[in-house]
């Protein structure tokens, strides 16, 4: 008590100068993510490939494993050498506790955890679709990032697919002249985002993704049938067309789509906003 | 204070018994108060230098082969008082025999004096006693006798008639006056002239019992200091000052006796200054001068400059042991010979602890001497030398949500708990010799200096955990290795500064006139480079760098006393900075690579498209540097006086900055003040004040950057703020305090510049007294001390403020004889606080931890130390 009143004695003499700022604000904050608005369990969409044939698609399961999110204040210049997994600049917000997101449904999945950060600009977002140490090649965690079901359609061909993507040893490459060339964080770190998200004191970060756009100029007519269902094949070392488990088109564009950062216009895969009801 | 911890207890042994004693308290108190106000404009306006004055005296016998002859002599000895009080020499002026002359000079060497003083500094004195010599009168009538003299009346008569004898020779009443009937030459060093109401010429004196851990720490008797270490008890002290982040001394021009401490193309920070070379028993007094107003003040003036005055007034051998919380203990050694000055010492010291927490433990040995000696009447001269090595680790940072979730304990070590195979901390050494001679000739006064400094260190720190080492497309695949830094440094230091100063009259008054250089010469060698925490071997090479850096500045400076009570004061100086810098590392990356050479080699020989080049870059540059310094001191008002100072100072730049021929990026200061010293004496009190308002404009800041370990280059920032400063000195106390309110800002935003306090607070007192029991007939003494610190809330990043620091060390100690038993407490009642505290990215998760790293800003902060208590136990041999 005595400390106290002492301290609260001298805490006056500091009135006349402990006054103003550094600018800015340190926050802990909300975050979600979510389907789409128009999402209710299920998702039936038209997906037009390039050469005019139209699948139609009937999307009845699509899960995201997403292990981090990373908010930060630059967007690194298009075309310029980007190869880092680490963006320029300094981050500015981070969520970094995964949570398994149900693609098909517009309500808030709330991560586990605050997030936390600066009240800074922000210019560029990064999804991180890990379970575990993003430079660790092998996934300690034996579910799939990714895991969509459904049926596709064209005339008469109807096709239940399923898919599974999983970023572990599979998707480590060590080909090309450089040794670090292909990093899997790269293979496992969607970014740059571009956003303009502008992260306020109070609210959240909401995080939409729009599981249509995983099946953009996929065509279905190249999965390869296992049983009854045709798949998306996980592995894309095997280029075996024999194999039922062939890297054909399809596979190759999830797994594209997936990893598409998208355009500052887009529509894209996954965007940010600032929630103030969060 | 004036006087040691000892010497002050002798003389308050007797202070209730002896009348006289209480003159003498009084008059002593009249002499710190006059040695106080040297600080403030009455004094130096007036006189810069404060004569000897008797303390205690005995009276010359007439000798008996004299009585025969029955005559009247008179006799003139040439005095020469040391800077402790007592008399080293007599040489007869004028004779009045030899047995009149023996019999004199036997009186006077057993005077003491309150010694001589240049700005409040003792300084040994030559000065001119005449002795008249005068038969006994006959023997007074016995029934004017008091009753109980009669047995020894004769023998009084005889012994009073020889005070009344010699003129020179004060009656009791009067034994603590000057002599001011007497010719004084004072032979200590010249000092610089007053600056105005910044100026903070600080006898440490008593105020030394107040718990210090090392030397940097004498600094908190300047106001507005605040000391933050993350990096360990070997690493220098952050140092910040009236709103500047001074870091480890780049913006505050460090010296001992004049030594430079600053360390000029330190890669740590350029102007790194570490003083845990000096014992800091043998700091006689301190000058800070807060604001480039000095023309003697050079590179990294910025926030201003602190020189250490070293002494030791305590004679005789010194044996100290202190032991206490954390196994820590310290042997001190200290001797001062008898008959010198108090700048002739040697001192010596071992310490060892454990350090509180975890990864603080820390081992050091110090050797420092001094001898001083004359030079005809009129010089002197000082051969130094200092020896200093040090071992230790540092807990480094820890981060406030991992202590939060308990992830962490508040005084533990990341390097600890992730078992990283090097810990963070270092070592360090220092060996230098100096020798200086100063010399009067006619009005002038002449000094010389020169200096070899060799110094090493090495510094493990990090900051930020596992967060810099990013996969690189042209490195081998490898997870985050850690950031943490190996920095070693040797550097070796040549210099010389000189000076002479011409005092004459002009205007009825006595005007100045110096005219002085300073020149340094460094060769440094420093690399840095990064240590793979699983393994302790170093994986990349940031930096690798050869410097010969030189500096030579010239000054001028003028003391013109146009009035008696007004002084314009300043001058120029000119500094001219040189760098030759080879960067053995300045390839880092390449243009178009090539497979061959991958980034796992730090420092590269390809530049572009495979075509060959040396992975150095050598360049040189120079600039001069012109610092305009001026003060007015005004002083109409009795017990007041009034300043205005204006100057510019200047940093040199890091060597990592320098490029062929391009003017070399000087960070320049412009500060202005205008200050009111008020001094006074009151019921034997002396009290001096100060209020003084400053502004101070940085061109480029130094902004801490936590990735690269140290500050770099910034922006322009502007301080605007207030000091207010008391010390009253009382016979039995000594209290000394402080308070600084500033406001930092960033010139392009006018937001807070972070980290530097806002607010600072310090008190420091003492009270010593006699004990009203005895043991054997000596009397028992008693000290406490208390050192009180406040610092407000801090400005960091992103708008956030740090916590407020409030600590209280104590300390109280009994003397008896020669023997002292002491106890120190510090952080009194067990603050758990944040030292430094810090908002910027750091990862601690190592890889395969699990969990994704952390890359926004997070507070981070470095324990303070919790209570600690300590005793010691001191005895003196042969001493004075």
């Amino acid at each position: 008590m005595y400390l106290r009143t002492i301290q609260t004695l001298f805490a006056l003499v500091c009135v006349p100068a402990c006054v103003g700022t550094t600018g800015g604000q340190v926050i802990d904050f909300d975050a979600a993510a979510a389907g789409p608005k128009d999402a209710n369990g299920e998702f039936v969409f038209d997906i037009e490939l390039t050469n005019g044939t139209r699948w139609n698609v009937d999307l009845t399961r699509a899960t995201l494993h997403v292990g981090a999110l990373y908010l930060d204040d630059s967007l690194p210049v298009s075309g310029a050498q980007n190869t880092a997994c680490i963006l320029p600049g300094a981050y500015v917000a981070e969520v970094t506790t995964g949570l398994d997101i149900n693609l098909l449904s517009n309500a808030r999945q709330h991560f586990p955890s605050y997030g936390h950060g600066t009240t800074l600009g922000v210019q560029a977002a990064q999804v991180w679709l890990t379970h575990g140490d993003v430079d660790t090649i092998a996934d300690p965690n034996p579910y799939p990032i990714l895991d969509v079901e459904g049926t596709a359609a064209l005339g008469n061909d109807v096709r239940p697919f399923v898919g599974q993507i999983t970023i572990s040893n599979n998707r480590s490459n060590t080909t090309g002249n450089f040794p670090g060339a292909y990093p899997i964080c790269k293979q496992r770190i969607v970014s740059p985002i571009p956003t303009s998200v502008g992260v306020q004191p109070t609210g959240g970060l909401l995080l939409t993704i729009d599981p249509r756009l995983l099946f953009t100029n996929v065509d279905f007519g190249q999965l390869a049938r296992v049983s009854d269902v045709y798949v998306f094949s996980d592995d894309p070392t095997n280029s075996n067309p024999n194999s039922p488990t062939y890297y054909s088109q399809p596979s190759a564009n999830l797994y594209g789509n997936l990893k598409s950062a998208g355009t500052a216009n887009g529509p894209n895969l996954y965007s940010f906003q600032w929630d103030p009801t969060l | 204070m004036c006087h040691s911890t000892w010497p002050a207890q002798h003389r308050l042994r007797s202070f209730a018994r002896n009348p006289i004693r209480i003159a003498l308290a009084i008059s002593t108190a009249f002499g710190c108060f006059t040695y106080l106000c040297e600080e403030a404009w009455a004094q130096s306006a007036q006189d810069e230098v404060t004569p000897p004055k008797v303390l205690t005296h005995v009276d010359a016998e007439y000798p008996q082969s004299a009585l025969a002859k029955h005559e009247h002599a008179d006799v003139v000895l040439a005095v020469t008082v040391d800077a402790d009080g007592h008399v080293s020499k007599t040489d007869v002026l004028q004779s009045g025999g030899a047995d009149l002359d023996e019999a004199a000079i036997i009186a006077v060497r057993q005077w003491t004096f309150v010694p001589a003083k240049r700005r409040g500094i003792p300084a040994a004195s030559r000065i001119r006693i005449p002795f008249h010599f005068a038969p006994p009168a006959p023997p007074p009538e016995w029934v004017s006798a008091p009753p109980d003299a009669e047995t020894t009346l004769p023998s009084k008569m005889a012994a009073q008639q020889a005070p009344a004898a010699h003129r020179a020779s004060p009656t009791s009443s009067k034994s603590a006056q000057e002599v001011s009937d007497t010719e004084v030459t004072v032979t200590g060093r010249l000092v610089a002239p007053y600056r105005g109401a910044s100026d903070f010429n600080i006898p440490v004196g008593e105020l030394r019992n107040v718990p210090r851990q090392n030397a940097t720490e004498y600094l908190k008797l300047a106001p507005g200091i605040l000391l933050t270490n993350e990096g360990g008890e070997g690493h220098a002290e952050q140092v910040f000052l009236r709103g500047f982040d001074a870091r480890e001394g780049q913006d505050v021009e460090f010296s001992v006796d004049g030594v430079p401490i600053n360390e000029s193309g330190n890669l740590h920070g350029n102007g790194y200054a570490d003083t845990h070379f000096i014992i800091p028993e043998l700091i006689g007094s301190l000058r800070v001068v807060e604001g480039p107003f000095d023309p003697r003040q050079g590179n990294y003036a910025v926030a201003g400059s602190a020189n250490y005055e070293l002494g030791l007034d305590r004679r005789g051998l010194t044996a100290k042991y202190t032991a206490g919380s954390w196994d820590t203990q310290r042997l001190l050694l200290l001797w001062g010979p008898s008959g010198e000055s108090t700048h002739t010492f040697g001192g010596a010291e071992v310490y060892s602890t454990q350090g509180y927490g975890q990864n603080r433990d820390a081992q050091r040995a110090t050797a420092m001497g001094q001898y001083e000696g004359k030079l005809g009447a009129n010089g002197s001269y000082r051969i130094t030398g200092t020896a200093y090595a040090t071992h230790y680790h540092s807990a480094g940072v820890i981060r406030q949500d991992d202590y939060d979730t308990g992830r962490i304990g508040f005084y533990d070590s990341y390097s600890i708990l992730l078992h990283q195979a090097v810990k963070p901390g270092g070592d360090a050494s220092r060996y230098s010799i100096a020798a200086d001679v100063e010399t009067r000739k006619g009005n002038t006064t002449y000094s010389q200096q020169v200096f070899v400094i060799g110094r090493d260190m090495r510094l493990l720190e990090d900051f930020t955990g596992y967060l810099l080492d990013t996969q690189l497309p042209l490195q081998s695949l490898h997870a985050q290795r850690g950031d943490m830094i190996d920095l070693h440094v040797h550097e070796l230091t040549l210099g010389a500064r000189g000076a002479s100063r011409l005092t004459g009259t002009a205007l009825g008054l006595e005007q100045q006139l110096e005219l002085g250089y300073f020149a340094r010469g460094d060769i440094v060698t420093g690399t840095q480079q990064r240590i793979a925490a699983a393994t302790g071997y170093p994986y990349m090479t940031d930096t690798d760098l050869t410097s010969n850096l030189g500096d030579v500045g010239l000054y001028a400076d003028a003391n013109l006393k146009l009035l008696p009570w007004l002084r314009l004061q300043g001058g120029v100086r000119e500094d001219l900075f040189a760098f030759q810098v080879n960067n053995l590392c300045a390839v880092q990356s390449v243009a178009h690579p090539s497979p061959s050479t991958p980034l796992d080699q730090s420092c590269l020989s390809q530049a572009d498209r495979g075509l060959a080049r040396e992975p150095n870059q050598p360049a040189s540059t120079s600039s001069i540097a012109t610092l305009p310094r001026a003060s007015m001191l005004v002083g109409p008002l009795e017990h007041f006086s009034y300043s205005l100072s204006y100057g510019k100072g200047v940093r040199s730049v890091d060597p990592s900055y320098v490029t062929q021929d391009v003017k070399t990026p000087f960070a320049s200061v412009v500060a202005y003040e205008g200050g009111v010293t008020y001094t006074n004496t009151v019921a034997g009190m002396s009290f001096v004040g100060r209020s003084i308002f400053f502004q101070t404009h940085v061109d480029k800041d130094l902004i801490f950057n936590e990735t690269v370990g140290r500050n770099v280059l910034g922006v322009g920032t502007t301080r605007t703020g207030w000091v207010g400063a008391l010390r009253v000195t009382g016979t039995h106390f000594d209290e000394s305090a402080n308070l600084t309110l500033v406001r930092s800002t960033y010139d392009d935003t006018h937001l807070l510049v972070a980290y530097v306090p806002d607010a600072v607070l310090r008190s420091d007192s003492v009270y010593i007294s006699e004990l009203p029991f005895s043991m054997n007939r000596h009397p028992v003494n008693a000290m406490v001390g208390a050192g009180i610190t406040y610092v407000g809330p801090r400005a960091l990043p992103f708008g956030q403020r740090s916590d407020s620091i409030f600590t209280t060390d104590v300390t109280g100690a009994l003397t008896w004889t020669n023997f002292e038993l002491g106890l120190s407490i510090t952080n009194l009642f067990g603050a758990r606080y944040r030292l430094g505290e810090y908002n910027y990215a750091s990862n601690w998760n190592p890889p395969g931890s699990g969990q994704q790293p952390s890359l926004v800003p997070e507070r981070q902060f470095t324990a303070g130390p919790p209570r600690g208590i300590f005793g010691h136990f001191a005895i003196n041999f042969q001493g004075t």
